[in-house]
């Protein structure tokens, strides 16, 4: 959650802008050929078939009814840029842009509006669908340098308890929070204290960011201090979401300007979120 | 590309797979080893499972990735095992059993073989239907074959409680209890006029 130009060794490892919409028709194989061929041209090449489960629970809510799931086979259009550093995905209700090497909003934001531009023509329904949702967030991976420690970085509001009382190994902590910054809009931030295993990073994703899946993962670029790495460490996840809460069809010039907005609350939030230690360290 | 986490059996997290670059240096990955169900972290997770589904409406949804994080072994089925069971508990031909789940024959094999394309009015009918056939299944000791559409109880028969609208599970229970009853009846009975044709034409 950073400009490169601002800290030369930014924590920021993943940023995802997601736009969720009204469930579509099941796609045309025509439509994602174009889609393919108009994304290979901006730079999105390699395309990944791929797909995930749905499972639906319902209870049981009196004595004649059953508890019961079902699961369905959702497709996942991936199409990926060079180095695996970005890519888009496509689903019948949403559609992400993720990137690991994030270069700056501006230059960020120009690369999603090339692509909503061009998906109302290749897909045409989707301008038929409702938005539901939009989300913008960063994933900051907070590794104390040697003569550093975690809490030395962040916010103390950020971290959990430390509990001296306690005689205990730290194995895991996690805070949340959640504010309300606008009519439809929630802004919520998580941080995760991790330990690492064998002197390496473990988790270094929020559980819903992690892929399970190869080849739709995307490539981190790591820092030298990154590894070996023998302290615990820190996730930073802070999600800036705007619910659409009267549906209106989706409408990609409006989307770029309701990102503009997520980011700049985001962005101050970011700043005031690391210490003057942590700007030094990372200039 | 080079694995370089050690996560073994007794792995605390999910562990962040690593790649190797072209010029030999170190990258992390989005992609990632899932905790092992002997890890501290699947148990966070469950809890975390738990808590949520204490807050959920009585319909709710959740994405899973492909290969599930979680030790927890939830039951689900898909439209061609609704299918199959059906056929195998009540023994009705596929034209039969696309009444049941009220949509044509053709719908019926379309089920099975393109599951994306399914309604979700349809999808509600199949959990209705299984639910029952599983019910059918603890009941009947085997498929009842031709009785499903001639053996009547209170005035219906089991593949016409199957076919309504609104399945009535007690109703439905209830006949194939009795249903189950007849046909060990009659099997008994076969058994015994199969000892007497036994005796009957025995020699010396």
């Amino acid at each position: 959650m950073s400009a490169p130009t601002l800290l030369s060794q930014s924590p920021l490892i993943h940023v995802v802008a997601q736009i969720d919409f009204s469930e579509l028709p099941k796609f045309d194989a025509n439509d994602i050929d174009q889609l393919h061929s108009s994304l290979f041209d901006i730079g999105f090449p390699e395309r990944v078939n791929s797909s995930i489960e749905e499972v639906e629970w319902a209870f049981k809510t009196s004595d004649t009814e059953f508890s019961h799931q079902k699961k369905r086979k959702l497709h996942r259009y991936i199409f990926k840029g060079p180095g695996q550093y970005r890519l888009i995905e496509l689903r019948c209700d949403c559609l992400l842009f993720k990137v690991t090497d994030y270069l700056g909003h501006d230059d960020f934001l120009a690369e999603l509006d090339k692509i909503l531009e061009l998906l109302p023509v290749t897909i045409p329904s989707i301008t038929k669908a409702l938005l539901h949702r939009l989300s913008l967030r960063y994933i900051d991976l907070i590794v104390p340098k040697e003569d550093e420690k975690l809490h030395e970085l962040v916010d103390s509001s950020l971290l959990p308890p430390s509990l001296p009382g306690v005689d205990g190994t730290p194995l895991f902590g996690s805070t949340m929070k959640v504010l309300k910054t606008g009519k439809d809009r929630h802004f919520q931030i998580a941080f995760e204290e991790v330990q690492p295993q064998n002197q390496q990073l473990t988790k270094v994703l929020p559980d819903d960011l992690i892929e399970h899946s190869k080849e739709c993962g995307l490539s981190i670029a790591t820092q030298q201090h990154w590894h070996p790495i023998n302290k615990t460490y820190g996730l930073l996840d802070i999600n800036h979401v705007y619910l659409a809460s009267d549906k209106p069809p989706v409408n990609t010039s409006s989307i770029s300007k309701i990102f503009q907005e997520l980011h700049e609350t985001t962005s101050t939030a970011f700043w005031k979120l690391i210490t003057e230690k942590a700007k030094q360290s990372w200039k | 590309m080079q694995l370089m986490t050690t996560s073994g059996p007794q792995a605390l997290m999910p562990a962040c797979v690593f790649d190797t670059t072209s010029d030999g240096s170190l990258n992390l990955s989005s992609v990632h080893q899932p905790a092992s169900e002997l890890s501290f972290y699947s148990d966070i997770f469950n809890i975390g499972r738990d808590f949520c589904a204490t807050l959920l409406t009585p319909k709710a949804s959740s994405l899973l990735a492909l290969h599930e994080m979680t030790t927890e072994k939830a039951y689900v089925f898909s439209a061609d095992q609704v299918v199959t069971l059906a056929k195998q508990v009540t023994g009705l031909s596929i034209k039969d059993l696309a009444a049941v789940f009220e949509v044509t024959r053709q719908t019926l094999y379309n089920f099975r073989k393109f599951e994306d394309r399914i309604a979700e009015r349809n999808w509600a009918r199949l959990e209705a239907v299984n639910d029952v056939i599983k019910m059918l299944s603890d009941i009947l000791p085997m498929s009842p074959g031709s009785l499903c559409k001639h053996y009547v109880y209170e005035g219906q028969t089991l593949y016409s409680l199957l076919c309504e609208k609104e399945l009535n599970p007690s109703k439905i229970k209830n006949l194939a209890e009795s249903l189950a009853t007849h046909k060990s009846l009659a099997v008994r009975d076969q058994q015994y006029h199969q000892t007497s044709i036994d005796q009957l034409t025995r020699h010396g």
